[in-house]
């Protein structure tokens, strides 16, 4: 049985550790609450943006070659994880997704790049030797949009010069608080867009430059706000993820204190007895 | 019945970002960037679509005007009137920060002078880009 000093400091440490958690946990739901408002602010300008790609790709779609398919052996991934770790499953789920999605889906690719945002996807994949393109940090919500302008660019730029063939995106979807999902969606070439509205665009509307240039100057915008608001799900995400995890670890702290103390009143009483049972058996003998 | 034309005496603006709505605001002229050269739209404008090149952004007129320097996207004007200013960064011209985007300026220029010869690639874009941007922000502060 330990010592009770050795259990006492035992319960310091769990406290401490303690705190450190609890103070994660609030720390990542406050960042969360600004990373959803981040998240509310970018739909108005997705929207109006894709309703316009939408309406001008409709004619325009064979025209424009970030619309075409492409043959070839080459795909590349972008892949959004955290620079930080201590976010649960956050990371672990990535990195699966993205290997089972390269052994599955890519598996009759030759080539699959990787463009790694976060040191947590990069680090597991340099160590794999796997074929890493790019490795940007992980985004706060105000370095986002620069950071997706930029990669963007270099992914436009692979697929216009014909380097891959198609362009995916992995990262977490942020649902709720408590609930993210790992989703692929491909970047390029640009899928057909659905819009259930005709974009009020037809008809006696002027274009100018005319709409094959124009969408030359709002696809790559498209694609940028796609990374944009991806890694805006990912950061609310990871925030998600890593509020739940410091809770559970904050209560899991709070039971193996309980569980030392319970222990440490055993020990305790425990040497009280034998005191007591020394004491007496020292009268006991004196009396004799 | 014939379609009625009512002429509209102003103009709705309405600014936005991937950060959110910035502006919106009744007006009697915009004069913005054109990926063809500068242009001014007034009330009663035929339904038009354009893209917009960084540079700077007036709504209003005379005293009343406030200067932004805007960045790419596009400026659409639809059957009501209403002009939808949609880019992906906007700044007033009196918030800009003048060492700083003189300092990226001047970086990217210099990064682009080096350049010379080598290909055209999506890093020589992003470079063009940051410069154009920071020269916008430039103007828009000298202007405002």
């Amino acid at each position: 049985m330990p010592s009770l000093k050795a259990i006492r400091k035992r319960i310091t440490t769990v406290k401490n550790t303690q705190k450190i958690t609890r103070a994660m946990k609030l720390v990542a739901a406050a960042k969360l609450r600004r990373a959803q408002d981040a998240i509310i602010a970018a739909r108005p300008y997705s929207r109006a943006l894709r309703r316009v790609v939408a309406e001008l790709a409709r004619t325009e779609r064979d025209a424009h070659p970030l619309f075409a398919e492409r043959t070839g052996k080459k795909a590349s991934i972008v892949m959004l994880t955290s620079d930080r770790g201590l976010a649960g499953a956050f990371n672990s789920t990535i990195i699966r997704k993205v290997e089972s999605f390269v052994d599955t889906e890519l598996s009759d690719y030759t080539d699959v790049s990787l463009r790694a945002v976060g040191r947590k996807g990069n680090d597991y994949f340099k160590r794999r030797n796997a074929n890493i393109a790019s490795y940007d940090h992980a985004p706060t919500s105000d370095s986002a949009l620069g950071l997706s302008h930029d990669l963007a660019n270099k992914v436009i730029d692979d697929f216009l010069e014909d380097r891959v063939a198609q362009v995916f995106l992995i990262f977490n979807e942020f649902k709720s608080a408590i609930s993210q999902g790992v989703v692929a969606h491909q970047l390029l070439p640009i899928e057909p867009l659905e819009t259930d509205e005709d974009g009020g665009l037809s008809g006696d509307f002027l274009y100018e430059p005319d709409k094959e240039e124009l969408l030359s100057h709002l696809a790559p915008l498209y694609i940028q706000n796609g990374i944009y608001t991806a890694a805006l799900e990912s950061i609310a995400s990871e925030f998600g993820a890593r509020m739940t995890a410091m809770d559970n670890a904050t209560r899991n702290a709070g039971e193996m204190i309980g569980n030392l103390t319970l222990q440490y009143n055993r020990a305790r009483q425990a040497a009280i007895t034998k005191e007591l049972m020394e004491i007496i058996g020292g009268a006991e003998a004196l009396k004799g | 019945m014939a379609p009625q034309f009512t002429l509209s005496t102003s103009l709705n603006v309405n600014v936005v970002t991937p950060r959110g709505q910035i502006t919106e605001i009744e007006t009697n002229a915009v004069t913005a960037p054109g990926e063809l050269g500068e242009f001014e739209i007034l009330p009663g404008h035929i339904p038009f679509l354009t893209s917009l090149h960084p540079g700077v952004m007036i709504i209003g007129e005379g005293e009343e005007a406030s200067v932004y320097a805007v960045s790419r996207g596009y400026l659409r004007v639809d059957r009501s009137g209403a002009v939808e200013v949609l880019v992906e960064r906007v700044v007033a011209g009196q918030d800009v920060d003048v060492k700083t985007a003189t300092e990226e300026r001047d970086e990217a220029r210099a990064a682009l002078d080096e350049w010379k010869l080598k290909p055209q690639d999506a890093e020589w874009k992003n470079l063009k880009d940051r410069f154009e941007w920071a020269q916008a922000r430039l103007d828009a502060q000298t202007r405002a």
